[in-house]
């Protein structure tokens, strides 16, 4: 159940990531283009792959590096989905350099900022546990 | 709650009697603490052996199928398994936090988040301690939230 509530969560903030994103992407390189509901389904899906990757960590104990392998193999999964849903719904052609370049620099942003998201939320937990924490050594003083 | 003190007969051995109509919480913590509080600790360091009171051990951990004991400054190490050392402290100011460490959490400075849904204790000692995702619920439950 938390873990599915953590995938909710990586979902919501990658959506809304992803929106803003393509905002800027269409006024940047698709300023005449006539847009279909289907853009919308399409970033529904590929914000909901991005998301059910995280679902994947492993819960049993791992190392520091083992962790660091996860994070690196999560960025490039997460930047073979974006690009493959990409060029499968024509977002942009893989011969045009400045597309792909701003497909790499927007996935890039968002992932960062969907972590710092992430993190922030561990530190909002960490402040309710310590305010416990205090409680409880006062407690039991 | 009354509490009666009486002095047992010659020959006849220290006993606490609990009456109560139902076990609630704070009864059980008290058990549990005056059950952990007596039960001392056999540790061995450079060979001599030391009976450690609980309120001074930081944590356990287990490295290499040994168990160490960390103490503010010093480590013994123990002949208990962390299962066991689990088993008797259970109810007290002690917790799991991982699969190789339980913590004491009287000696738990502050707690900050780690990568993957981790926490990081930081002791009184200064030392660290990774509380695992999978032990976090635990610690949630023990602090009440």
């Amino acid at each position: 159940m938390k873990r599915l509530r953590d995938v909710a969560f990586v979902f919501v903030c990658v959506t809304t990531c992803v929106l803003a994103v393509t905002a800027l992407y269409i006024t940047v390189f698709w300023q005449q283009a006539v847009l279909g509901v289907e853009i919308l389904w399409q970033i529904l899906g590929v914000s909901f792959l991005c998301s059910l990757v995280t679902g994947f960590y492993p819960q049993r104990e791992i190392g520091k590096k083992a962790l660091l392998c996860i994070y690196v193999c999560h960025y490039v999964l997460t930047n073979a989905i974006v690009l493959g849903c990409g060029i499968w719904f024509e977002w942009f052609y893989l011969d045009n350099l400045p597309m792909v370049l701003a497909m790499l620099l927007a996935i890039a942003a968002i992932f960062v900022l969907v972590s710092a998201v992430v993190w922030r939320r561990g530190k909002k937990q960490a402040e309710r546990m310590n305010e416990r924490l205090r409680l409880y050594q006062q407690e039991n003083r | 709650m009354k509490i009666t003190i009486t002095e047992p007969g010659e020959g006849e051995e220290d006993e606490i009697i609990v009456r109560c109509r139902h076990m609630d919480q704070q009864l059980l913590k008290l058990i549990y603490a005056v059950k952990a509080g007596r039960e001392k600790i056999t540790a061995l360091q450079d060979g001599n052996y030391f009976q450690v009171a609980p309120e001074e051990i930081y944590y356990f951990e287990a490295v290499d199928n040994k168990v160490f004991l960390y103490l503010e400054k010093e480590v013994y190490e123990t002949r208990m398994k962390l299962y066991e050392l689990q088993e008797i402290f259970q109810g007290t100011d002690f917790f799991r936090a991982s699969k190789s460490c339980i913590v004491n959490l009287s000696k738990v400075k502050r707690l900050s988040p780690a990568f993957n849904g981790r926490f990081e204790a930081l002791m009184q000692n200064g030392e660290r301690v990774i509380i695992s995702r999978q032990y976090v619920p635990v610690l949630k439950q023990k602090l009440g939230l």
